[in-house]
């Protein structure tokens, strides 16, 4: 419970609840209905003066897996001042994720096909997920990873 | 703790990348850079690690160090929060 105060400085008791309805999800090209169960967060930091870095986290869940749709943002990205013709980069992607089949055992590992686009994927039964933060040449950056699970 | 895997070159000792797995002893990071690196990694929790401070690896001993100059680098990780239905 929150007191809140309007435009007009008019009190209100508040009452801040989470609803949790149905949802579809899309994967695989199909569409397959699901409760969304949980919500769990992440950041992820990396900073590089010359060359290239990269900070990697891998998230798993036990079999049968779970339904789950995951993305990475990149939160802050801040460079220092250097020669002016460095070519400088931040990326956060999903670079792949396993899945587990009817009989119980994990997919081969499915390279994600966007390269450094792929900032989101939806994954039915899922077994794991990596998610990638790199950096190039005098730059520093932090990224977001939420995992919601269905 | 979950493992931190730190990959780096053997002739220099820069970090190329780090990677932060589960706590179990048979995960393994399969790391892919650029074939030109002589490549290595290193395993541990490494708890002395913190944000604001550079590292590389001293090739010589094969341990994290904390350096200035150029060929640190730095990294972080952790979990922002989390809601559950099943609460």
């Amino acid at each position: 419970m929150s007191t809140v105060v309007g435009a007009r400085g008019l009190r209100a008791n508040l009452l801040i609840q989470l609803t949790v309805t149905g949802l579809a999800i899309q994967t695989d090209g199909r569409e397959y209905s699901g409760v969304l169960q949980s919500v769990d967060g992440f950041w992820i930091s990396a900073q590089v003066f010359t060359g290239d870095f990269s900070n990697s986290y891998f998230h798993s869940f036990e079999a049968p897996g779970r339904n789950v749709y995951a993305t990475i943002v990149l939160s802050e990205v801040s460079h220092y001042p250097t020669e002016p013709d460095m070519g400088r980069r931040a990326s956060a992607y999903i670079s792949w994720w396993t899945a587990y089949g009817p009989d119980g055992k994990l997919f081969a590992p499915s390279p994600n096909s966007m390269g450094r686009t792929q900032n989101a994927v939806a994954v039915r039964n899922c077994g794991s997920l990596e998610f990638r933060l790199e950096v190039s040449n005098w730059v520093v950056a932090t990224a977001q990873i939420s995992i919601f699970q269905f | 703790m979950s493992n931190l895997f730190i990959a780096y070159d053997t002739r220099s000792g820069r970090i190329v990348g780090v990677h932060h797995g589960p706590a179990d002893p048979e995960y393994a990071w399969n790391p892919q850079f650029d074939p030109d690196l002589h490549l290595a990694v290193l395993r541990g929790p490494f708890p002395e690690c913190s944000q604001g401070k550079q590292y590389a690896v001293d090739t010589a001993h094969k341990k994290l160090v904390e350096i200035t100059g150029e060929q640190g680098i730095n990294f972080g990780f952790g979990k922002t929060g989390g809601i559950s239905h099943r609460l």
